[in-house]
């Protein structure tokens, strides 16, 4: 949020992505490079919804199936799916999506906030809503998809585990 | 002139500093124990340098500071005294206190402070001492007076040698409040300037604390081209000379000093390396090799007829064995000498055991062992503190060693070595050893164990590792804080390697330290798991076997046991381990890998061996998080990801699932 060209009243510009009959945008800057669906390597005692990781030029790059992270069925993957690439505060993952449509200008005044209901994806993600003619696009929080969050609170539980470890 | 900045040259500035600061302490430290002469000549070099560069670049408290030192070296070079303990101690102490000023200096923080000041004084002192001339300066302390009056004419031919009046005008504003005030009674007609001689002079008005030989050190570099005078404004009446004492050192100093540099400086560690010549050159060539196979390879591509496949075979060979050597060359850039890590220990055992009491000597062994950057970086801290630990309470006062029957003199000896793939660096006391009965005694009270019966001596050395665990009596500014070897073996785990103990009661303590050689790139074996395919570094891999299903024996809680050689190991079902859903389950059609980490051993299950390779190990923790099980991963040939096996971190599962 600290980012100046998220302030209210600029304009920012949003790729919108398709998933399950909705479009949710997601803040251009944030996103590195859009690519085709390519298998990942799995990762162990990873949430269901972390698919693995992929070599992007030597990084090695979780990838989330935005599907599974909102709840939804998992849809076969075919020719349209894509990985969004996105970057947020230095880390890299990709997200799974349906395809990709358009990019947006959305002015700061024309974001709403998002009503706590009504859609099918947990609002926690979401940063607020806009509508371009008669279609809803729903703005992703790119920050919240990964939660690093939980990750940390998970290793410190580990870890916590670890030291109250007997010795004998 | 005045335009270019010189902040851009501080970076080389404190490294080569700094370097000299080690040189000039290992000089004194070699004087302590009856060095030769020239030795005073390299100290006084180094001091000069540093003097010389701190003016240039702007820290006239530094250069003030060196000077003084310097003054004292200069006598002792002339031999106009005698180098003795006092000095020797004095100088140290300058040595310490020059890091602490670089320190603040790149942190942007004022360089001089309460400390710096005693000490210059004490320097000053010391040169006072014997050659009464130059008493004059030591009545100029600080508080002195109130100001100066500076008289400064260049000569004509001061801009010639590269000297900026403007550079030094602006110094000596730092010092104080400047009134400047230009000359221009030899400012000649137009027709006759010549515009690159000076013909400005000054009359400067300094107001502030600043010392004569803060301004003197201002024009150090013009002395011999200017006539300058130097004079406080007020005749203020000299203090009282100070109290001539030059050893008492407060002896925590030295210790304290030593925490806080390390702290800071492994918070900055991007750094710079320095890399011989002659692996630049060979890098050099390497690349060249590189550059003329791939022109002969790329004939191919215009046109290529069959009869020439042998030739492009060949060429392929070629590269492969270019790119091998040149990944070595790159990997040995990153290698430096153990040495710079041993170099401290010299100064800590001196300070340590005088503060102790204690007589201890140190050898080291293997200093040209090279290690990688990274590990050597972060080895440092755990080794002092094991260091510290081994005089602290390894090594016995004279009389206590008198009494049994070994000789005053205690030694510590590092030493440095590589063994198959790893370092291993040993630290060996010859003391009294582990003190079982006081270490059982606090994990009792510590609620570590439920009783003493049938503790292993390993696992006393165990216990030492624990979080909060300290048995010292009386806590000292060394060790007894309850913070240590619960973090020495963090950091050494986190660098991938471990610490192990090794006690022998009343003939000592060995701490052994296994580090890998490079963290970049391992060995490994790649095994199929289901249609994963995982690399287990070769390092930790004793020997894989085919088990028949009646091998195998279950156990209650639901392991499984199997017997390899004389012991039996437990088995870990790597596709249990990570959740493989299409894998072998049955013992006698997939493959078990015996793998060793930290003395202990299991059996990893699984379906089949893919080939040894190199990985170049990749973070996952970059974009996602540390996984259980997981040391990293790596890029497989055709470019997909492969996970490594964390062999240390599943034997640890494992224990813990046993233990649970």
């Amino acid at each position: 949020m600290s980012d100046p060209s998220r302030s209210e009243a600029l304009q920012s510009q949003y790729l919108t992505v398709n998933l399950a009959h909705e479009e949710y945008g997601i803040d251009i800057l944030s996103v590195r490079e859009i690519r085709g669906w390519t298998p990942v390597t799995r990762i162990p005692q990873s949430p269901h919804y972390v698919l693995g990781v992929l070599n992007l030029r030597g990084a090695i790059v979780p990838v989330i199936d935005l599907r599974l992270r909102f709840g939804l069925a998992r849809e076969e993957y075919d020719a349209t799916t894509v990985t969004v690439i996105i970057t947020v505060s230095g880390r890299q993952f990709g997200v799974v999506v349906d395809g990709v449509s358009d990019v947006l200008d959305v002015a700061g005044d024309a974001m709403r906030p998002v009503p706590d209901m009504g859609t099918t994806v947990d609002t926690e993600y979401l940063k607020g809503l806009t509508s371009i003619g008669d279609r809803m696009v729903l703005l992703l929080d790119a920050d919240k998809l990964l939660q690093p969050q939980d990750a940390q609170m998970l290793e410190a539980a580990l870890n916590a585990a670890n030291d109250v470890k007997a010795v004998a | 002139m005045s335009t270019i900045s010189v902040t851009q040259f501080h970076k080389v500035f404190f490294e080569e500093s700094l370097e000299g600061l080690d040189a000039m302490e290992t000089a004194l430290l070699a004087l302590d124990e009856g060095g030769d002469a020239e030795l005073v000549h390299s100290i006084f070099r180094a001091a000069h340098s540093i003097k010389g560069g701190a003016a240039t670049f702007g820290f006239p408290e530094m250069a003030a500071f060196t000077h003084e030192a310097e003054s004292l070296l200069d006598q002792v070079r002339e031999g106009r005294r005698a180098i003795d303990k006092p000095i020797i101690e004095l100088m140290l102490r300058t040595v310490d206190c020059l890091r602490g000023m670089f320190e603040r200096a790149q942190g942007g923080q004022p360089l001089a402070d309460a400390s710096s000041e005693e000490l210059k004084r004490q320097l000053a002192a010391a040169v006072g001492r014997e050659v009464p001339a130059p008493t004059a300066k030591v009545a100029a302390k600080p508080a002195a007076s109130n100001g100066w009056s500076i008289k400064f004419r260049p000569h004509a031919g001061m801009l010639a040698g590269g000297n900026d009046p403007l550079r030094l005008l602006r110094e000596l504003a730092a010092l104080g409040q400047l009134v400047v005030e230009a000359q221009l009674d030899r400012v000649p007609t137009l027709d006759a300037l010549d515009p690159s001689e000076c013909h400005l002079g000054w009359h400067l008005t300094l107001t502030g604390a600043a010392t004569r030989e803060a301004i003197a050190s201002v024009f150090e570099w013009v002395e011999d081209e200017c006539d300058l005078s130097i004079e406080p404004l007020v005749a203020a009446a000299p203090p009282p000379a100070p109290a001539v004492e030059t050893d008492a050192a407060p002896a925590g100093a030295g210790a304290a000093a030593g925490t806080t540099r390390s702290a800071a400086a492994s918070s900055n560690d991007a750094g710079s390396v320095r890399v011989g010549i002659d692996k630049i050159d060979s890098l050099i060539d390497l690349v060249g090799e590189l550059v003329i196979t791939q022109a002969m390879l790329d004939q191919f591509r215009e046109d290529f007829d069959p009869s020439r496949l042998s030739m492009l075979q060949e060429g392929l060979a070629q590269l492969a064995r270019h790119t091998r050597s040149l990944q070595e060359s790159v990997m040995g850039i990153r290698m430096l000498p153990i040495g710079s890590v041993f170099n401290r220990f010299p100064r800590l055992v001196r300070d340590l055991s005088q503060k102790l009491g204690k007589q201890v000597k140190l050898e080291l062994v293997g200093e040209h062992t090279e290690l990688d950057k990274t590990v050597l970086e972060k080895i440092g801290d755990p080794l002092v503190h094991l260091v510290r630990n081994a005089i602290d309470h390894g090594l016995e006062i004279p009389e206590k060693r008198r009494a049994a029957g070994k000789g005053d003199v205690g030694t510590l000896r590092l030493e440095a070595s590589h063994r198959g793939g790893s370092i291993v660096v040993e630290i060996v006391d010859d003391g009294a050893g582990l003190n079982r009965e006081a270490i059982i005694n606090k994990a009792l009270q510590k609620g570590l164990i439920k009783s003493a019966e049938g503790i292993s001596d390993e696992e006393v050395g165990e216990l030492i590792f624990q979080p909060g665990f300290s048995t010292a009596a009386v806590t000292t500014d060394l060790s007894g804080r309850g913070v240590g070897m619960d973090v020495v073996r963090r950091n050494v785990v986190d660098l991938g390697g471990n610490v192990a103990i090794k006690s022998r009661p009343g003939n000592g303590t060995t701490f052994t330290i296994t580090l890998p050689l490079t963290l970049a790139i391992i060995d490994g074996l790649s095994a199929g798991v289901g249609d994963e395919c995982y690399i287990v570094p070769l390092v930790s891999i004793v020997e894989s076997i085919q088990l028949p299903a009646e091998a195998v024996r279950s156990v209650t809680g639901g392991g499984e046991l199997f017997r390899f050689r004389d012991e039996y190991l437990p088995i870990v079902r790597l596709h249990q381990q990570f959740g493989c859903a299409t894998a072998r389950q049955k013992i006698e059609e997939g493959l078990v890998i015996v793998v060793e980490a930290d003395g202990n051993r299991v059996g990893l299950f699984v379906d089949e061996l893919i080939g040894q390779q190199q990985a170049v190990v990749k973070s996952l923790e970059a974009n996602y998080r540390r996984v259980d099980g997981i040391s990293g991963a790596t890029i497989l040939a055709d470019g997909s990801v492969a996970l490594i096996v964390d062999v240390a971190g599943i034997i640890r599962l494992q224990a813990r699932r046993k233990a649970a």
